[in-house]
């Protein structure tokens, strides 16, 4: 009998990514959260690794791993003692908000399971960290290219957004 | 569609890539001179090139790419487009020319870098509503809001600005992340991002009973749901209207309303998501939303005391009618539904600059902005409250003015949909009558009411001028107010050329 | 056998999780790692239909037409991770801007679930 390795992978780093984020929520310290946040960069990056998307894969871990993580975690310290006694509780209404998201994932993964789509049926297989399936050349005409099919434009404007974030958050950030 | 990008299409895109150059132009230009008047005279004659560009497009409608679209069908220059492109370039206008003094005595930036995030967010709220493609429409949405988050925390002194920074940017990043929710499932359900596709792939056989569809449609509305800030997602709207300083809030209350509009028709329309099987259940939803929107909004009003937080509710009570309308073109699309709803926006949007021009003239001269504030202002500043007054009254609904005939414009499309949208139809009429009482009430308190000082107040130039060419814009809107529906209903079809919604 | 009803679920649940934490915590730092959650749960959603769309050879199903092979689902990630950072980045400087004045970062008066 042979191992399915892609498929216990994806068990794998599917539950480290689901508890993670679950820990993410309950933890009652912000640093341990901010932490388990890192899990959830680094599974996320595993799963578009198995999705054959490896330029996400390294795009997730660079910017949100890397850059991400470290503005949370400065932010953290220094907004340190920023909360009375628990440093990452919840509120009053927290059943409410359960209430609601438990209905809607019920709402979702019923109404992706019931449906024909596009990208095909839920039931369909997919290959799994199929080496052969390198995208990164044709991502890289994809956002750019100006001859054939490209999101150029919308690369444009994202330039321009990271531009404004630049000159805003300074604009904030700064003393009097 | 031409196959690569050429001098035609950069042109097609000519007025935000002007309005985005000149706010870098502003910003460096802030840094070489401390003149805030030749900083301030740029910007606004400056706005007049992007004007300049947006009526060549619409003059040489016939030298456009075929279909009117540009990159790949991410750009799409058709009338509609063309509509908002010049209401955003009036509410940029506006806003930089009222904002003027206000910078200098209350912001803790230079009059460059507020004008500056102002033109970038206005080029953002310009491409929203000419995108025919969903990351463009998102990536457009995020260069709209960023710009506004920081505008709502601007203020020197005031502990409320920075509150109502944190709370904008939190629900407006959580709002985005529903929003791009229902876009990677709209994206599963039809395959592509294009909306002309889209449209195309949701009347096909995939459309039946999908609920993939129906899941994306809610989201999206709910992600829009926050930009225009209708209940149930209303919550941000009052806490961050009253904490940020007025002029942002009066670019909130124009700009980000009109951009989300612009965005959501253009997505449900354009989209054909307004058309799929299911649709029934959506506009429903729409029409308990905008029933619920108008009537806390109205109700709520009622009961404030600051000016700037009954602005905030009247806000949501305006987005409740627009979305009557909206609601109305969900059953089946009209041309004369559409122009309805723009016809409401554009007098909405002159309006509203003319009544938060008269609080920004109160809070420049005197630095207080509560309803009681108000009293006596009619002796103390006879134009700026008169001016204020007419606006307000054209908010109410009173008839002959122009805000009259948009909302009769826009529940009579709703009327004409049968007996579905009737009772909205007469909740947007109690709706009128309550909304009148709190507007009437600043009116009277103007007018009637004694003043506890009865000194002249000193109102800048800007301030005067800002609300002259709204006064304007209101009597030319509501004597031309035929006169322009007819105008747009002569390219009524060129307003969503190629939307068919059967 | 993993199919794509696999990461479906997963980007669903991590999405409420997501929203879950967004709607019912008081720190705003927290908040906003949810609101992360959120993004990358739409992320996987989006990668996932990518890649199912590829495994067709470009082709959508179900009498959906698409043009080629756009990697859309693939693009729109990484859009949304370039943009998620310029925004994180403007959250984390109000909310030390905030905290400057105030000296906290609770968000107890901002609840969602209050009318």
């Amino acid at each position: 009998m042979t191992i399915d390795v892609p498929a216990v992978a994806f068990w794998v780093i599917a539950i480290i990514l689901v508890g993670s984020a679950l820990a993410v929520v309950v933890m009652p310290k912000i640093v341990h959260a901010a932490l388990f946040l890192v899990a959830v960069f680094g599974a996320a990056a595993g799963i578009y690794v198995l999705l054959n998307a490896e330029f996400i894969a390294i795009v997730q871990v660079l910017i949100y791993a890397g850059a991400v993580t470290i503005l949370i975690l400065f932010a953290i310290m220094l907004t340190q003692n920023s909360m009375s006694r628990v440093s990452n509780p919840f509120s009053g209404q927290w059943w409410l908000a359960g209430l609601i998201c438990v209905l809607l994932a019920a709402g979702i993964i019923f109404a992706v399971n019931s449906s024909p789509m596009a990208a095909g049926a839920a039931s369909d297989a997919l290959p799994l960290a199929n080496a052969a399936g390198g995208t990164v050349v044709k991502l890289g005409q994809l956002l750019y290219s100006p001859f054939a099919y490209s999101y150029v434009l919308p690369f444009e404007i994202a330039s321009v957004v990271l531009l404004v974030a630049i000159v805003g958050a300074i604009m904030i950030g700064r003393e009097e | 569609m031409t196959s690569h990008i050429d001098g035609i299409q950069i042109w097609m895109l000519a007025p935000e890539l002007s309005v985005v150059l000149l706010g870098f132009l502003v910003l460096g230009l802030d840094l070489i001179t401390h003149n805030r008047r030749v900083v301030a005279a740029t910007a606004l004659i400056g706005l007049l090139i992007p004007l300049g560009f947006t009526l060549s497009l619409v003059v040489k409608q016939d030298a456009l790419t075929p279909d009117h679209t540009a990159f790949f069908h991410m750009l799409v220059v058709d009338g509609y487009a063309l509509f908002f492109q010049f209401l955003f370039l009036v509410i940029g206008f506006g806003v930089l020319l009222v904002s003027y003094g206000y910078v200098e005595k209350f912001l803790r930036v230079t009059i460059g870098e507020y004008y500056s995030i102002i033109l970038l967010s206005l080029a953002g709220m310009m491409l929203m509503a000419s995108t025919g493609e969903l990351i463009s429409v998102y990536i457009s949405l995020e260069l709209t809001s960023i710009p506004l988050y920081i505008l709502a925390g601007l203020s020197r002194s005031d502990t409320r600005s920075a509150e109502a920074a944190v709370k904008y940017v939190l629900l407006g990043a959580m709002s985005s992340a529903i929003l791009l929710y229902g876009m990677a499932l709209l994206y599963g359900a039809t395959g592509t991002t294009d909306l002309t596709e889209i449209a195309r792939n949701t009347q096909a056989a995939l459309s039946s009973g999908n609920l993939v569809l129906l899941a994306a449609d809610v989201f999206i509305f709910t992600g829009f749901g926050f930009k225009i800030s209708a209940v149930p997602f209303h919550m941000w709207a009052p806490d961050i209207y009253e904490g940020a300083p007025t002029p942002s809030t009066l670019f909130f209350s124009v700009g980000s309303k009109a951009a989300g509009f612009a965005a959501l028709l253009r997505v449900f329309i354009f989209g054909g998501l307004a058309a799929i099987s299911g649709g029934t259940y959506l506009w429903v939803m729409v029409a308990i939303v905008a029933a619920v929107t108008m009537t806390l909004g109205n109700v709520v009003a009622l009961l404030q005391t600051n000016i700037k937080r009954m602005m905030a509710y009247s806000s949501i009570g305006q987005a409740g009618y627009l979305l009557v309308g909206f609601a109305a073109i969900m059953i089946s699309n009209s041309p004369a539904g559409n122009l309805g709803i723009l016809a409401f926006l554009a007098v909405y949007v002159v309006t509203n600059i003319g009544a938060f021009t008269g609080i920004i003239g109160l809070a420049d001269a005197t630095g207080k902005e509560n309803i009681r504030d108000f009293d006596g202002l009619g002796r103390r500043a006879p134009f700026i409250a008169a001016g204020m007054g007419l606006c307000l009254l054209s908010l109410a609904g009173i008839p002959p003015m122009a805000g009259f005939w948009g909302k009769l414009f826009i529940l009579l499309t709703a009327w004409n949909q049968g007996s579905a949208l009737t009772w909205l139809v007469v909740l947007g009429l109690i709706n009128s009558a309550i909304s009148i009482v709190y507007y009437a009430n600043v009116v009277w308190r103007m007018f009637v009411a004694e003043p506890e000082k009865r000194d002249r107040l000193a109102m800048s130039g800007s301030v005067t001028l800002t609300m002259a060419v709204a006064v304007v814009g209101i009597l030319a809107l509501t004597i031309a107010f035929g006169f322009l529906l007819t105008g747009l209903g002569g390219g009524a079809g060129g307003l969503f050329p190629t939307a068919t919604t059967p | 056998m993993i199919t794509l009803n696999h990461f479906l679920v997963l980007g669903a649940v991590l999405f409420v999780i997501g929203l879950f934490g967004a709607l019912s915590k008081r720190n705003a730092v927290a908040i906003l790692m949810s609101i992360e959650i959120m993004l990358n749960a739409v992320n996987v959603t989006l990668v996932a239909f990518a890649s199912a769309i590829l495994n067709h050879g470009g082709k959508a199903l179900n009498g959906a037409t698409v043009d080629s092979s756009r990697l859309t689902g693939q693009i729109f990630a990484v859009f949304i991770i370039t943009v998620a950072a310029a925004e994180a980045s403007v959250a984390l400087a109000m909310i030390i801007a905030i905290y400057r004045r105030r000296n906290t970062i609770d968000v107890g008066e901002i609840n969602l679930m209050r009318w």
